[in-house]
Formats: structure tokens, sequence, C-alpha cells
């Protein structure tokens, strides 16, 4: 557990989080006989790493892993297959095809058993019946996990479509379970008194939050409010911030290499030991796992790129002084120095060489030229500069024919610092991207237009909001921040800008520009359970009583490394109103939300 | 003192036994005769009385303990044995083998069949009894072979083994029970054997008297661990079952069975001759008391009750805190206490004078009081000893008054139970070993909701789970035997509940369906809660619109789904989709589920009804890729253009019809030339051409397509440099004023590794990009020279930036610049 130890120092216990989502998969597995493999919903494998090494799983007697695919299960000995899915109709041919053909093989007998995550759904079990495999499992059950913590102050639900569901399907799955886990975290952490938000996830969270909580009226919630205010932001409301690129350290490494569940893959040649040897040459790519466990990332990860270099040159002089101390020692304390100090400082050293090396990756990316076009391209359009015309970068991308990705997400910032494309530039981008990509592409641009990515102009909104909210920033300090416009260089994202302004001076002074932002606009109190007292009445328990107030923001439709630093660093402030503590539907980019709407065509064979 | 203990009797020096009237009956059953049944539940149960068992005419009466009717059953066939189940319900067994269940108000709620081989045999007799999994039942049949089950809930008809001691009827035979295993005793002569379910019979060697032909009677206690043997000679043996321990042989002096045997607690044992009652302790000690009229003995844990024509009595030997307390002349602290309470309530000095004689021994006697007030029945002795016991309390500074409190409650209780409108005369002993759920079970299965509701207050501090039960169990009562289905009922419930109780009004109207009222389960369902158990049942009450409102707003999508399936189900496909339209929300989870089950035609259907043509065209495009022929790939394209011009979105109807008109032309140009076109996009298409000297037909492509200047010069210049075909590249630079600069011109020959053709486009880049294009083909030094030419302070620095360690003279000349261009 030893892994876990930086998620107890947060100000919310996020590390129970984790705690009973191992204990309920631990008793979920010594429920079934006997060796066990698990065929994994794919989407799950990742995030349940966070909860179980496989070595863990081990000592449980899961012997193998499997993807869920279509087809047979490779061979395995195992007294009982587990299938761990989300409840979705959709998996369950594949399960049930699973379980067809092992049955069909014969051999050896084995017991099926099906969970779902986090709730059980009654329609995927008619399709089984449908395909009668229903009564082949032993055991239909649930595992009920629906938050996970990424870090001390950052929860994920770990649903990577949800803002496609909600905002594409009109499909409320992943706001109800939002729903769930908000009264999960209140009947861990007390009724949170005060409920702000804007959009229409966020109203609608709410009222299912309210039909919970009166469904649950019974249940006991601990008397002590640990959170006072639960702030729900639609990601409709803020469609810019994700598709800017993210210029924290943290938000590069995500936009350039990708992370997934704390980890990162990267090109292994980069990193080889100070002896010469490779790490690990087994692979092209090494895997590192990023966390707040580890100092020096804890300390860079929310900086603006520019401001790391200069920061890990600090660490490395810091680093060398420690070491020279050595000289000056009598031997007693030489001795200490080799027990103690000089691990910390060999730990200290490989975490300076690994970022080093991949700030020095990055720089290389951030270096090019077609980097910094981008960026510039950015910049103006965040500044509302020329956004009414087809801006000549865009254009020159779509000829050359690079990534589609990028040209969407700069297309899509564009219609959204343009509140809305004019319709001569809408049809011209949207042609020549069809005529460029091809046709296959025609339900991904739809998919954008119906997500409300990429509009043509309606109220011009942008340019009030710029102004009312303060989004773009001339002077950016990079180095010592200032302000959270720190996190894009000058752009402050719109979402963070809105629960700054909740904490001080309050909604009320903007209420102007909330009303130009799509969707109602939540302030609501909830009345708390007559024995439950706000934490600060309760002095004697051991918490000052100046305690910052804490904030829970809950991110509908996922959240952005940048976001997530900009939040912390208003956290961090001397006079911060209040502290933060950060849950998601899923940490995204603009890459991952754009490829969660696209929908590109594949003719099947040839012509 | 003589009041108190006017019924005890002696059975040494120390012990006493008392016999009482619980309730004189107020029933009507005088006259019982040998074919009389009588039948009392154990814990107070219900009587079952039937005049006449040899005649199915006369109907089975129950009564409560004092005889308060409670109904009346009706039954046929010959019966060969009765009895009350666990859940005190009246058991029947017919000779047929036939088992009947009735409720304690005679409605017969199931019958069972104990099986085609007891049917065969018939039934010689039968007992119904309490085992370790529930009911049991035993029957004898007439070919001697025993048939048992241990629940009547799953009856699981055993045979049991045949009994040693020949082929003869057995002289008696009885059933018994402790809490692992059911078994029957029986005895052929003088051979005493048990008989267990898949196991041999288990010879039991009782030391009976010499005298002895054969066992009469048999018997167990409740708990299962003593018998009690009636031999032929009139000896009476007691012994523990285990035959570890033989208490005492006893000669009754009475020549002919008794009547009845049954054990009183594990103390004593009680039989019943023509006119008399004889009790014998373990010790082998008697009491004898007269019985005028006939009886009917029921064993109980802690004492053994006697129902008469005329009275309701209790037999039980006298607790010792009792004796303590009562006993003529008693010295005991107890009895002490009692009477200084009296002395000082007459406000005598005495008062002080006898406390001090027990001050050192308050603790005991106000324990021995409290305990003694709980054994009694009468109310005011009861406060009596508790007034005594509170007075000695205030003397005692350390004393639990955890004890006084619970007697308090559970006298109370007691009491309200012995009130002969309930008719539970239950002591106790009883009270404390039934779990508080079972008591309540029982009140309400004789529907006291209100009397259940007050015990739960009384015995459980804190609520919940118990009183909501009871609350639940009211309703539904009140639902059920409500007149017609109004909306009265559910307004009372909820007028008397309220919303916060957390009963489940789902729970009851689900009993109001199974009633057949409708309109009171409407009403409850408004006031339930939990989505979840509210929209099944409003489907099944065929209120669609409702169940598919709050599915909707519960945003549950399990919930969701399975309601639109329960639904769909129930009202066939096309009332179905007409019912889910005006749920936006229902509509596109069910379009959702029907996508991801691939029913397309389904999915199209209500796209159709819905008008929503755009939703068509998705689909027929997405369809198309899933064609192998271009024909049939070109008519959904043709289908979904379509819909867009249905849908007046005029863009993609356009973008579609221009899809559709590329893939005919590839299809035909794949014809034409040997190689693939189908599938690629217009750009890829003009490029492939230009790449294989196809230049006009690009050119009507551009026209037809209408593509920009600059666009087309993009695919062109790009085409031509991925080619190589640099001689065409340059005619085609030459041919007019490039739309795009020359800049890309340069770009797309340096990435093909042509540095000389670069060259040839660099002069022609636009002035503010050439310094930036010469250092990118790497020609620094001219990219220096221009930046000079420029007066460029900027540039030059970033040329200087750019210059490596061999690039020496470059540097050299940068700094000449510099020089020069100093103001």
């Amino acid at each position: 557990m030893t892994s876990a130890l930086h998620l107890m120092h947060g100000r919310l216990r996020t590390n129970i989080f984790r705690d009973e989502a191992r204990q309920k998969f631990v008793t979920l597995l010594d429920k079934t006989v006997g060796t066990k493999a698990i065929v994994w919903d794919e989407r799950l494998t990742g995030p349940f790493g966070l909860v179980a090494e496989y070595s863990f799983l081990r000592e449980h007697d899961v012997a193998k892993m499997f993807p869920l695919r279509a087809g047979r299960l490779p061979p395995s000995d195992v007294d009982t297959v587990v299938f761990l899915v989300r409840p979705e109709v959709g998996l369950m041919e594949l399960v049930a095809e699973n379980v067809q053909k092992e049955e069909e093989q014969g051999g050896r007998r084995k017991e099926f058993v099906l969970c779902f995550m986090p709730t059980g759904s009654g329609a995927c079990e008619r399709v089984l019946e449908e395909r009668r495999v229903r009564g082949t499992f032993s055991q239909i059950t649930c595992l009920e996990v629906r938050l996970l913590p990424l870090d001390a102050d950052l929860l994920s639900m770990e649903y990577p479509l949800g803002f496609k569901e909600y905002a594409l399907e009109n499909d409320p799955s992943c706001l109800f379970e939002a729903a769930q886990a908000l009264l999960e975290i209140q009947l861990k952490f007390g009724i949170i008194p005060s409920i702000c938000g804007k959009g229409n996830a966020a109203k609608k969270v709410y009222d299912y939050l309210l039909n919970l909580r009166r469904e649950h009226q019974d249940s006991e919630f601990p008397t002590v409010c640990e959170i006072d205010t639960l702030l729900l932001i639609d990601r409709e409301v803020d469609l810019i911030t994700p598709v800017a690129t993210q210029l924290t350290y943290e938000g590069l490494i995500d936009e350039v290499f990708g992370i997934h569940n704390n980890t990162v893959k990267l090109p292994s040649e980069k990193f080889v030991k100070q002896d010469g040897g490779p790490i690990e040459m087994t692979n092209d790519r090494k895997q590192f796992l990023l966390s707040s466990a580890e100092e020096l990332y804890a300390d860079i990860r929310d900086k603006n790129f520019n401001a790391v270099g200069p920061a890990l040159s600090r660490k490395a002089k810091q680093i060398s002084a420690q070491y020279e101390e050595r000289h000056s020692q009598s031997v007693s304390e030489m001795k200490n120095f080799v027990k103690n100090v000089l691990p910390t400082i060999k730990a200290a050293k490989e975490s300076l060489g690994l970022h080093t090396s991949i700030a020095e990756l990055i720089k290389e990316r951030t270096d090019s030229e077609s980097f910094l076009e981008a960026l510039q391209t950015e910049q103006e359009m965040m500044n509302a500069i020329d956004t009414d015309r087809a801006h000549p970068h865009i254009e020159q991308l779509i000829a050359k024919k690079a990534d589609l990705t990028r040209v969407l997400r700069l297309i899509c910032l564009q219609s959204a610092c343009n509140s809305g494309l004019k319709p001569r530039l809408m049809d011209q981008y949207r042609r020549d991207l069809l005529q460029t990509y091809g046709f296959q592409h025609a339900l991904t641009l739809n998919n954008l237009e119906r997500a409300g990515l990429l509009r043509t102009q309606g109220r011009t909104t942008y340019s009030a909001l710029r102004r009312q909210l303060k989004l773009t920033v001339d002077d950016v300090n990079e180095q010592a921040p200032t302000d959270i416009s720190y996190t894009f260089s000058g752009y402050a994202p719109l979402s963070v800008r809105l629960a700054q302004l909740l904490a001080r001076p309050g909604w009320r002074s903007v209420s102007e520009a909330l009303a130009l932002l799509p969707g109602p606009t939540l302030m609501e109190e909830q009345p708390a359970p007559a024995a439950a007292r706000n934490r600060r009445d309760t002095g004697p328990l051991g918490l000052s009583a100046d305690d910052a107030r804490l904030t829970l923001v809950v991110f509908l439709g996922g959240a952005t490394f940048a976001e997530v630093a900009a939040l912390r660093f208003l956290s961090s402030q001397e006079d911060a109103p209040t502290e933060y503590v950060i849950a998601t539907t899923k940490m995204i980019n603009g890459n991952s939300l754009i490829s969660s709407l696209s929908e590109e065509l594949v003719p099947v064979g040839g012509a | 003192m003589a009041l108190y203990t006017s019924d005890w009797t002696p059975i040494n020096d120390d012990t006493f036994f008392r016999r009482h009237e619980l309730y004189p009956m107020s029933w009507a059953e005088c006259d019982w005769t040998e074919r009389t049944l009588v039948c009392v539940a154990s814990s107070g149960g219900p009587i079952a009385v039937c005049r006449d068992v040899s005649n199915s005419a006369v109907p089975i009466m129950i009564y409560n303990g004092a005889g308060e009717s409670l109904g009346l059953a009706k039954w046929n066939g010959q019966l060969a044995g009765a009895g009350w189940s666990d859940d005190e319900r009246l058991v029947l067994v017919d000779a047929a083998g036939q088992v009947s269940v009735y409720d304690m108000f005679g409605k017969m709620e199931r019958s069972l069949s104990l099986g085609q081989e007891v049917k065969k045999f018939t039934v010689e007799s039968a007992s119904v009894f309490l085992s370790h999994q529930g009911t049991g039942l035993a029957v004898l049949c007439r070919n001697q072979r025993f048939y048992m089950t241990t629940s009547l809930e799953q009856p699981l008809v055993k045979k049991l083994p045949d009994a040693p001691g020949g082929s003869g009827p057995p002289s008696c035979w009885v059933t018994t029970a402790d809490r692992y295993r059911s078994a029957v005793l029986v005895a052929k002569g003088l051979e005493v054997s048990l008989l267990e379910a898949d196991s041999k019979a288990q010879p039991l060697a009782i030391t009976l008297p010499a005298a002895a032909q054969r066992v009469t009677q048999l018997v167990t206690n409740r708990a299962g661990d003593l018998l009690a043997a009636l031999t032929d000679s009139g000896h009476l043996v007691l012994t523990s079952l285990d035959l570890r321990q033989t208490f005492c042989t006893v000669d009754t002096g009475a020549r002919q069975p008794a009547k009845q045997l049954q054990w009183c607690g594990s103390y004593a044992v009680v039989g019943y001759w023509n006119s008399s009652l004889l009790v014998v302790n373990r010790r082998g000690e008697t009491i004898k008391y007269g019985l005028d009229v006939p009886g009917q003995l029921c064993a109980e844990c802690d004492c053994i009750r006697l129902v008469t024509p005329y009275s309701h009595e209790l037999i039980e030997q006298v607790w010792s805190d009792s004796v303590a307390v009562f006993r003529i002349g008693s010295m005991d602290p107890a009895a002490v206490l009692v009477e200084t309470h009296r002395e000082y309530e007459k406000r005598s000095h005495l008062a002080d004078e006898y406390l001090r004689m027990i001050l050192t021994r308050l603790n005991q006697a106000v324990t021995s009081c409290i305990e003694a007030a709980g054994h009694e029945h009468n109310p005011q002795v009861q406060k009596l000893l508790l007034r005594a016991a509170q007075y000695g309390k205030s003397f005692v500074s350390e004393l639990d008054p955890e004890l006084f409190v619970s007697t308090c409650r559970y006298l109370r209780v007691l009491n309200s139970l012995r009130h002969h409108s309930h008719g539970m005369p239950l002591t106790m002993g009883q009270l404390r070993q039934m779990p508080v759920p079972a008591l309540l079970d029982r009140l309400m299965r004789r529907r006291l909701h209100f009397l259940a509701l007050r015990v739960c207050r009384q015995l459980q501090p804190a609520p919940h789970a118990d009183q909501r039960r009871v609350l639940e169990a009211w309703a539904k009562h009140l639902v059920v035997s409500s007149d017609g289905e109004g909306q009265a009922v559910a307004r009372q419930i909820a007028d008397r509940l309220g919303s916060q109780s957390g009963i489940s009004f789902a729970d009851v109207a689900k009993t109001a369906i199974a009633a057949g009222k409708r309109g009171t389960a409407i009403q409850l369902l408004a006031m339930e809660q939990q989505a979840r158990r509210t929209v099944p049942l409003l489907i099944d009450l065929n209120m669609c619109d409702e169940a598919l409102k709050r599915a909707a707003d519960s945003g549950d999508p399990d919930l969701a789904h399975s309601a639109l399936l329960q639904l769909r189900d129930a009202r066939g496909r096309a009332e179905f989709q007409m019912l889910i339209r005006n749920y936006p929300l229902m509509q596109s989870l069910y379009m959702k589920y029907l996508r991801s089950r691939g029913q397309t035609e389904l999915v199209r259907d209500g796209l159709i009804q819905e008008d929503d043509f755009e939703g068509q065209a998705r689909l027929r495009i997405a369809e198309s890729y899933k064609e192998t022929r271009v024909d049939l790939r070109i008519s959904h394209l043709v289908a979904a253009q379509d819909c867009y011009k249905k849908a007046k979105n005029e863009f993609w109807a356009t973008q579609t019809e221009d899809q559709h008109k590329l893939l005919k032309y590839q299809s035909s140009l794949e014809e034409s030339c040997n190689r693939e076109y189908v599938g690629l996009s217009l750009q890829d298409t003009i490029k492939q051409l230009i790449l294989s000297d196809r230049h006009k037909l690009a050119d009507s492509l551009r026209n037809e397509y209408k593509i920009s200047d600059k666009r087309f010069w993009w695919t062109k210049l790009l085409a031509l440099a991925e080619g190589e075909q640099w001689a065409e590249l340059e005619k085609f630079a030459k041919s007019k004023k490039s739309p795009v600069g020359y800049e890309p011109f340069v770009d797309a020959c340096l990435e093909h590794g042509s540095l000389v053709e670069a060259k040839k486009y660099l002069p022609r880049v636009n002035d503010e990009n050439k310094v930036k294009y010469y250092a990118k083909a790497g020609l620094l030094e001219d990219a220096a020279r221009i930046a000079f030419e420029q007066r460029d302070r900027d540039a030059l620095a970033y040329v200087e930036g750019l210059c490596g360690p061999n690039n020496r003279s470059v540097l050299q000349q940068i700094g000449q610049y510099r020089q020069t261009l100093k103001p």
C-alpha cells in the first residue's frame, strides 16, 4: 500500500476511495472459486491499475488477464472466468460470444462470473437471456466503485465517453453516476451545504442528486460537513479550455505523449541509465508513473513549461549542494548521511534525471515550427483577432492534410472564440475538410456540430465574456504567476475563472457574464440534517477554527490537467478564500475530447 | 400475607407449585366429549376446538387464550391429526395424507400432500410439532411406517427407518426436536427407539421397572433433552434423553394410561388422569391436584397451561424470588423490604427499623423484588413489588438500573398481551426468550398493529426497521380490508404516516394491486420516493405515461432501460413507440439501445416516426460505408441526400451529392485506368490524377467541385513535389502568379530533398519571409545578407542563433553587418 501514501495528505481523505475499491474487488475475487482469469472491459484495466496492481491480483489467485474481444477467449486452465465490464448493452454480445465459444469447446468446466461496474443492468442481462447464456453464469454481481483517486485532491470517475453521451446522445447515464458518486462523497464527508453550478448537465446532476437524497433519507450522513461548497461545471459551458493547448508541464506531457491513469509512455531510447545500460529494452516505449508521491514532480507539474527549466536547474544545484555537505562531516554524521540522506539524494537525482529527459523531449516539440505556429494561432483566436475569417494557418494545415485532430481543435477553438463561425466560413471549413480528408469524416463533423464544438455564429458572447471574466491577460508572469492565466500563457481557463469568482467576490458580481454562458445557473443551499454541524463550529475536534473552506469542483464531461493546475494554484494562494478538491468524469485533453466525438466511417472490404 | 400464597402447594420443604387461573373462558364450549378435539398453541397462542372430529360438518372454532372467538375453519375428510405451526397456523392432516393450513382466523391458506405412499397406506395418526426447521409433521401410516417432514414451508417427506420390536403397531409414539434435529420416539412393548430420517433406528435402553410390560406413554420436554416414560404398571420414569442421567422412577398408582402426559418446563412432569393431575418433579416428589372437568394440557418452556371448558389455568413451580418474598414467615431481605415499604406507606417509624435490618443486603432484596414482580400476573402485586424495589433502590448507591427499567417495560407489554381481548398469556421467561420481531409478527398476524407499534416503542429504544415493518403491515391490512378501491384509504395512510415514515409505499401498492385495488395503488405510488420500486408497478397498472416520466426524471439508466423493455413487451412495438415519443430522453435511450444491438431497421422506424430527417441521413451515410458494392453505396448516399433536402440542410445535401458523384466518377476512373480511386478523398483523387499525368482530368474535377485557387495550387504543388516532377512543378509555378505564395514551393522541395529545386523558388518568396526561408534551406550566408539588406537587426540575430561551429565565416559576416548597421 506504500504507493498510495501520497493520497493521505490532502484535505480530503481520498485514499479511502482507493481502499474501498480494493476491498470490494478483493471481496468479489474471494467469492469465486479457485484460480481466475479476468476478462476486462479495456476501459477499466487502466483505472484498476491504480487500485490493484498485478502482483496484488496474483495473490488473490488471478492467473490470467484478457481484454474483452470478439471471438474466443485465449486458452487457459483456470477455474473461474470473471468478466468485468461497464453495463453497456453493446458489450454483452462480446461476453455472450466468449462464453458460448468456451462452452462449445468443452474441456475443463469453468465457472463464469459477470461483474458490472458500477451497477448492474437489466437490459444487459436481457441480452444474455436472448443469447441463452444467462444461465451459464454462476454469479452476476456488481462492483460499486464510482470514484478512483488520481491524487490527493483529484478524483476521477473514469467515464471516457461521458461528454459524448450527454451532449450528443441525450443519454444521462454519466450524469446519474456522477450524482451517485456525489451522494457517496456526502455519505463519507457530510452534506455539502452549498451547491452551485452552471450548465444543463449541472442542473441535471443537481436534480438527480436531490432525488437520490430523498430516496436515501434514512441513510446516516456524517455529522460534520467537511466540504463547504460543491461547484458543478458542465463541459459545455467552457469548450475553449479543452481544445486549447495546455502549457503547464503536466498538461504538455499529456498533450504530447498522453497521460493515462497517471502513467505516461515515453520513447525508451531517451532513458538510459547513467552507467550506460538501458533500463529496459523490451519495448520501444517505457512506462513511468507520475504522481505527487514524487516530490520533484509535485513541485513542477503545475508550472508553466517555461518555468520548468529554471526549476530543474535549481533542483540540480540544491542536490549537489546537499551532496557536497558530506565533506564537512564527522564520522557519525557521515554514517547518518550514508544511511538516511544518501538514499533520498539518490532518489531525487533519479527523479531529476527523468524529468530533465522528459522536459527535453517536450522542448523538442515546443520548439518546432508547427507547434509555435499553432500556438500563435491559438493566441490570436483567444484574443479575438481576425476570428471572422479563415485563418491562413488552418487553411495551410488542411491543404497539407495535417493531423485531422489538430486541425479540428483549432477550428473548434476559432468557433468558440468567435461565438460560432460565420456561415460562409463554416461551410468553407467543412467543405475543405471533407474534400481533403474524405467523406468518411462526415459524421465526425456532424457530431462536433451537434455537440456544440462547431457552430455557426449566434449571439456574440465571447468578447463580452473575455472582458467581464478577464479571460485574456496581457502581461503573464510564467515564472512566478499571479493569475491562473499562466496555465495557457495568457488565457485564463473559463471554468476555473468561474470557480475563482464564485469564491470571491461571488457570482452575483458576474451575473451578466453567467447569463451569456449556456445552460441554467445554480445557486442552491442544501438543508443539512439537524444533527449535522459545520466543521468550523467544532473547534475542540482538533480542527483549527481558521481552517480554509473547502470547495469540491466537479467537471462534468472531463477536466484538463491545466484546469487542475489552475485550481491548485488558487488553493495555494496565501489569501485563498477556499481550497479545492477536484472530481471529474475523466481527465481529458483536446485530442481525447475530439476523438471521443469522432466517428470515422471505415468502408468494409474493397470495392 | 396468606393472600399471596393461597394458590401455592408445597412439593417439598422449600419448593412450591402454583396453580392459578389466567382467564375464565368466555366461550360456550362446555360439553367436551371423547370426540372433542382441543388443540392449544404453545407460547400463549390460539386454541382450536372441534366439538366432534368424527363429523366434518362441525367446523373447527378458533379462540384466543381467553376464549374470545377468532374465527372458524371448515374442513372435510377424516381428521388424523391437528396442530399449530410455529407461525400460528392451524395444520390439519387427514387420513389420505392431505395437509391443510389455515390462518388463525380460519381462512384456508394452502394445502399440500404428503405423497403417494402416505396416501396409499393412509394415515393412522399424525403429529404436528415444532421442529428444528420450523414446523414439522410426522405421521404413522397403517403399514406401521413413519413418514416425516421437518418443514412445512419446504416440505420434503422422508420415510423413517423401521422401529425394532416386531411388525406390530407401536404401543405409543411421540415427536421430539432439539435445536439440531427432529425425530420420532417410538415404543413397542418395552423397546423404545429413536427414529431419524436417513439413519438407522437408535434403540434407547431405558431402565424400566421389572413390573412393566410395555411403555404406554412417552414425552420429551420443549428443549428436547429430557424424556418421561409411563408404563402399563403405572411407573413414571424421568430421564435425560441421552440416558446419562435417570432422575427418578415413581409409582403413580394409576393402572390405566394417562389421558395426557406433558413436561412442565424442564423441572417436572404433569400427568392427567380422569379426575386428577399428578405433578412429579425430577426428585420424584409429587403433588396431586383435583380436576373435575375435562381439560387439555399445553407444555411451555417454563410452565404448563391447562385449558378446561370453563377456565384457562397455569401451573408452574414458584420462582425462588417469589418464594423469598411471599413465603409465610419469610425473613428474607426481600420479604422485609416489602414489609418496610408497607410501613413506610403507613408513615410508620418501623420502616426505618426494618430497613436497618437489611441495609447490608438491600441490593439482593431489590433484585429479588424486581424479579418476583416479573413473575407475577396480577398487576396489583406487580406494582406492590416494584414500588418496594423502587423504595429500596434509593438506599443503594450502586445498582444497575437496567433490570428495573427493562422489567417495567416488559411488564407493560406482558399485561397488554395478557388482556383478555388479546388473550396471549405469556410469562416473563417466554417473552424474554422471544425475539422482538417474532413477537411483532405474532401481533401483526392478529391484526393488532397498534399494539405492535406500541410494543416496538416499548422494547426497542432505537426504532426503524421493525417499526417500519409494522406500519407497512398496517397499511397493507388497511388496503386489503377496506371496501372498494377508493382513494380514501390512500389518503388515510398518508395522513397517518406522512411521507417521512420510511415505509415503502410501493410495497403497500403492490398489495393493493394484488387485491385488485387500482385506484388505491396509484395514489400510493404517487407517494413513493424510490423510482426503482415505483416504475415497474406503474407499468403493471398501465400508467405508462407516469411510469415513463418517473423513469426519465430519475436519470437512472438501468431503470430507464428496464422500463422501456418492460413497456415494449407489455404494449407491443407500435403502441410503445407512440408512447415514448413524448419523452425525448426515453426516446433517445431507446434509440441508443437499438443502435447498440445493431437493429438498424428499428432505428430507422423511430427516426421516420419522429420526422428526424437528419438522423435518417446520418444512418444512411453510416450504412453506405457498410456496403461493398459501389452502386449500393451510392444509393444509400442518394437516400441520405434526399433526407438532407427534406431537413432543408443545404450544405450537407450538397456534400452528400458531391460525394456520390465523386464515387461514381471514381469507379468509372477505375474502369478506364487500372488504379484504385474509390474511397479516396477529392483532394487525393486530384493528386492521384496529377501524379499519373492526367492534368486535364484534374482540372475538370477542380472545376466541377469548385475548388478554390488556393487549395488547388496547394494540392497540385504538393502532388508534383511528391512525385518529384520538378519540371512540371516549375512550369506550374510559372503558369501564373501563385495565390499561395512561393513559400510552399520551397517547403515542398525541401521536404522531398531537393535543395536545387528549392533554390529556384527562394527569390520569389515574400520579402518578410525571405530570411527565414533562406535559413530554412540552410543558406545562412544568403539569409544574413538579406537580413542586412532589409536592415533588420532582429533577423540578423535570428540567423546568428542558427549558426553552429561550422559557420564561423557566417558569424564573422554577421558581425560585420552589425557593425555597418550601427546607426
